[in-house]
């Protein structure tokens, strides 16, 4: 699927502007961005339901642009759990295909095919509010994976659901749509989440394509310090600082030795980003502050450090800490991942990951 | 401040089996507290007894010694903050604050600087003079929050599931001002959700609830490293502890049908059937060469933000260990498994922890 040169507006407000991306199927293409950055409408233009400004969109050599919605042959999961209150989940799931011109037993044969890879099939005579959550996403995401549909839109889909089932049906979704003739689009708004898709990611920000790649190259290459903030999570640690021969100085933080991935850049001043799963407690410091308020999330505890210099700092780390509001705290890093970037914040020289 | 005492706490709905079985539990005074569980837990029933919004069908809830069980929320002096915001959409978020003060015998001065404080503390100084109407979710929630502190009567503060309609990039900005707003008031705070991430976040204490009985009481490091039963190892962490069955004799735990496959664990004295639990990053993935006790094959890999998660099928479980991003194992690798010994927790096969 290719997309050129989209612009969508709304008012005197551009939804998007000028977005191009190039997609193939067989991965999940993530579409990363906070609240308003213009993910929902890309989908939205894709599916038929937002006129273009301007631009086209194209499947293979057939030009989607000025196909009604039903034409598109394009499937969408919401959010929010949709489905027919008063049919069972197999008239659920069936319900696309009862529009068109298909056998009672080839309908039945694919419902209970899809029903089977989302384990759905002891719920198939079930009415949605006799079901969970986690199921009743299942019957919405059957219903859009049995039109066979060439195109599959998927927003923010399990946002309204538990960490744990989450995992489940993430996995479940990769094993289903990877390698698939099917091209993928998943809004997130949550960077570990694209990064566990494992396709591309397109980072959008005010309807802006800040930048499209691999997933784990534009986390390992963020090309500015926008796209490395959107990219990780907690966001990463950005600290003014300068090179001069074999010093690293960071602005109220420690000296450090240069370290190798920085030899070949000229003095002077830059931003330096530190992901907070670089940074680790330490002892004996040397960089010290006092803790702000500490988060767990899944299996890491990150404590968010207040430093003298007014400004914070993340540390994330294993496992479940327990450090009270203004605690001391004292942490180090390794000076292998860190990442340059210009003071305009446009990325210097790849990092190398450690 | 209030101390809650549940005693001998059931509930059921008409003639149902019971939702919250038979409990008694004290919530000391000033703590802060979360209720975990999934849906269906229990959760929201218990919190609707502490509010008294609901009646147990059976035993007595005290609010400092005194009998509150057919008390309604206001008597209680009991404030809380719903899933979705209450607040007077065309009132200014001044106008807002200032609300529950209104009835009390308190002069505008007072008010005034009461609506100031509490502002600040939540972060809302910037926006006292707007209309509520105009404000996104999360500071709708700040108001609902700011409404409940801003009363100095109020002995417990209860939260049903707060962030459900915050916007998922602010929840981490409402989950920093909660931890915030802790100790500085002289509340007892209970937090209801089913979001280990906010329920680990926000309290010194999590009661882990299921099927209506209470799992585990603890603090978020001890739900952590030491579940008190294998459901509230795989419910906590991300992902949950590994549970691999297995049998110990003599510090030999076998695994497998016939118990074939052995891992030296002298450690263990225990003797018979039992679930080994594991965390992800307590398991020790070598190349198959380096001939660690488990052999297995990577059937997945994810990428995480700060590490990556392998799957590895064994001959008898499926293991998921996390790894650092600069391994380079791939899906289809032979792999050989350890587990660091001291992580390791055994719980009977019915999924109570054994001690000692």
């Amino acid at each position: 699927m290719r997309l050129t040169d989209i612009v969508v507006k709304e008012g005197h407000n551009s939804l998007l502007s000028k977005l191009s991306l190039s997609l193939e199927s067989g991965r999940i293409h993530a579409l990363l961005g906070p609240v308003a950055a213009g993910k929902t409408s890309l989908l939205r233009c894709v599916a038929g339901l937002q006129p273009l400004a301007s631009g086209e969109i194209w499947l293979d050599t057939h030009c989607l642009t000025k196909e009604p919605p039903s034409k598109r042959g394009v499937a969408m999961v919401y959010q929010q759990f949709i489905n027919y209150p008063s049919m069972s989940v197999f008239d659920n799931i069936a319900a696309p295909l009862r529009r068109q011109k298909i056998s009672k037993d080839q309908i039945t044969s694919r419902v209970n095919g899809v029903a089977k890879e989302l384990d759905l099939e002891g719920l198939l005579n079930r009415r949605p509010h006799q079901l969970s959550g986690g199921q009743q996403q299942r019957t919405a995401l059957a219903r859009a994976l049995v039109q066979e549909a060439k195109v599959l839109l998927l927003d923010e889909p399990f946002v309204n659901l538990d960490v744990n089932l989450r995992e489940s049906l993430r996995h479940t979704l990769q094993e289903i749509l990877v390698g698939r003739d099917c091209v993928v689009l998943y809004a997130t708004t949550e960077a570990e989440e694209a990064l566990i898709l494992g396709g591309t990611v397109s980072l959008l920000y005010e309807g802006r394509l800040l930048q499209h790649g691999g997933v784990e190259e534009v986390f390992r290459d963020p090309i500015t310090t926008s796209a490395a903030a959107m990219m990780t999570s907690p966001t990463m640690n950005f600290v003014e600082g300068r090179i001069f021969g074999n010093h690293l100085s960071l602005d109220g933080l420690s000296d450090y030795s240069l370290p190798d991935h920085f030899k070949e850049i000229a003095e002077g001043r830059y931003v330096f980003g530190i992901r907070p799963d670089q940074v680790r407690p330490s002892h004996q410091g040397p960089n010290r502050g006092v803790v702000d308020y500490q988060e767990v999330t899944g299996s890491h505890s990150t404590t968010h450090v207040k430093m003298a210099s007014g400004g914070t700092f993340a540390c994330q780390t294993r496992g479940v800490l327990s450090h009270g509001q203004g605690d001391d705290f004292a942490f180090d890093f390794d000076t292998g991942g860190i990442l340059a970037f210009s003071l305009e914040g446009k990325l210097v020289k790849p990092a190398r990951l450690i | 401040m209030a101390e809650i005492r549940l005693e001998g706490v059931s509930h059921c709905y008409e003639d149902s089996k019971p939702v919250l079985k038979k409990m008694d539990f004290v919530f000391e005074d000033g703590g802060t507290y979360a209720l975990l569980g999934a849906s269906g837990s229990g959760k929201s029933t218990m919190l609707n007894i502490l509010s008294g919004l609901l009646r147990p069908t059976e035993g007595r809830v005290y609010y400092n010694k005194r009998v509150v069980t057919d008390m309604t929320p206001g008597q209680r002096l009991c404030a809380q903050v719903f899933q979705f915001p209450v607040v007077y959409d065309t009132m200014t978020i001044a106008e807002n604050l200032a609300f529950p003060l209104l009835r009390q015998k308190l002069g505008k001065k007072d008010i005034a600087k009461r609506v100031t404080t509490i502002a600040h503390e939540l972060d809302l100084t910037p926006y006292l003079q707007q209309k509520a109407r105009s404000l996104g979710p999360h500071l709708k929630q700040l108001i609902s929050l700011g409404r409940a502190l801003i009363r100095r009567d109020v002995k417990v503060i209860l939260f049903d599931e707060p962030l459900t309609v915050v916007d998922q990039e602010k929840k981490a900005l409402v989950r920093r001002l909660l931890a915030r707003i802790q100790g500085a008031h002289p509340v007892t705070m209970i937090y209801v959700t089913h979001d280990q991430v906010e329920a680990l976040s926000f309290a010194e204490k999590v009661v882990v609830l299921h099927e209506g009985d209470i799992m585990q009481v603890g603090t978020p490091a001890e739900l952590y490293n030491d579940p008190s039963h294998a459901f509230v190892g795989k419910f906590i962490g991300s992902p949950g502890m590994n549970m691999i069955p297995g049998a110990v004799q003599k510090g030999v735990v076998g695994f497998g049908k016939t118990y074939q496959e052995r891992y030296p664990m002298a450690h263990l004295d225990h003797k018979g059937p039992v679930l080994l639990g594991v965390r992800p990053e307590s398991v020790v993935v070598g190349r198959a060469e380096e001939a660690l006790p488990i052999g297995g094959v990577v059937s997945h890999l994810e990428n995480h933000i700060a590490h990556k998660i392998l799957t590895v099928e064994t001959s008898f479980s499926r293991i998921a260990a996390l790894v650092p991003h600069s391994t380079n194992h791939r899906v289809g690798d032979q792999v050989s498994l350890s587990f660091k010994p001291e992580a390791v927790r055994v719980f009977h096969p019915s999924g109570e922890a054994m001690h000692g």
